[in-house]
């Protein structure tokens, strides 16, 4: 084809190169595969996310089906202000996280910075510098 | 299929859990002390960091499980999280924009 159009117009077409362009979307995907890990193996039949949104704001997903064949779906969604940690779920009030669950939720957040820093931006997460391939 | 979902809520200090939801079911999942193994770096930091320190001083020789959960500051925690999240959001700036940035930026994943 491109040395037909050559011929017929004298310009050579390019070929087409397929781009794709990472966006935030992929990354926080990418990210979420690793927080969804986190907390130990995921039942047959689940799917979890767990991840970094944006604004101070981490998310954790869970999907299921009960033995009746019902799909439930559950977001948690932790919202992070200077002076502590609100929960929230769907048609719940706010609730303010402590004690064990915000202990839990620290060393979450830090696991998934390492393993996020290491295995999807290549990172030394201590040092934040480039880890030599 | 999750018989865990429907267990009624027996509040005790030991059960609860990252993840228990507001009517007070224990949710699936929790840190699972199995699948989940500190790296030597986060077991130090932890060693020394402020949550540790703050159980140390508040334990008392009576009840030192309640004394460490209730040592945690709450705006100690956040400023971390807090920080952990700028952190993140620059990894993915940089992932994003590489052109942008000194430092080559190898996208592993």
């Amino acid at each position: 084809m491109g040395l037909w159009n050559k011929l017929v117009t004298g310009n050579q077409s390019k070929p087409r190169v397929k781009r794709n362009k990472l966006t935030s979307r992929d990354l926080i995907r990418m990210e979420s595969a690793i927080g969804a890990s986190l907390f130990g193996p995921i039942p047959a039949g689940h799917r979890r996310e767990f991840f970094y949104l944006d604004n101070q704001t981490w998310v954790w997903y869970e999907e299921w089906i009960d033995n009746t064949g019902k799909t439930h779906e559950m977001t948690t969604r932790y919202e992070v202000h200077p002076n502590g940690v609100l929960k929230v779920q769907d048609g719940q009030p706010y609730a303010v996280v402590e004690g064990e669950e915000l202990r839990n939720l620290l060393l979450a957040t830090r696991v998934y910075y390492q393993r996020t820093s290491k295995e999807v931006y290549g990172r030394d997460p201590a040092t934040r510098q480039a880890i030599a391939a | 299929m999750a018989p865990e979902y429907n267990q009624p809520y027996q509040p005790t200090p030991e059960s609860q859990k990252f993840g228990m939801n507001h009517a007070g079911e224990t949710l699936y999942p929790y840190i699972a002390n199995e699948g989940l193994q500190p790296t030597a770096a986060v077991q130090a930091e932890l060693e020394s960091d402020v949550l540790t320190r703050q159980a140390q001083e508040a334990a008392t020789p009576a009840n030192p499980e309640s004394a460490t959960v209730e040592a945690l500051d709450a705006r100690e925690v956040s400023a971390e999280i807090q920080n952990t999240a700028r952190i993140i959001e620059a990894n993915r700036d940089y992932a994003l924009n590489p052109q942008g940035n000194q430092d080559s930026y190898a996208l592993v994943a």
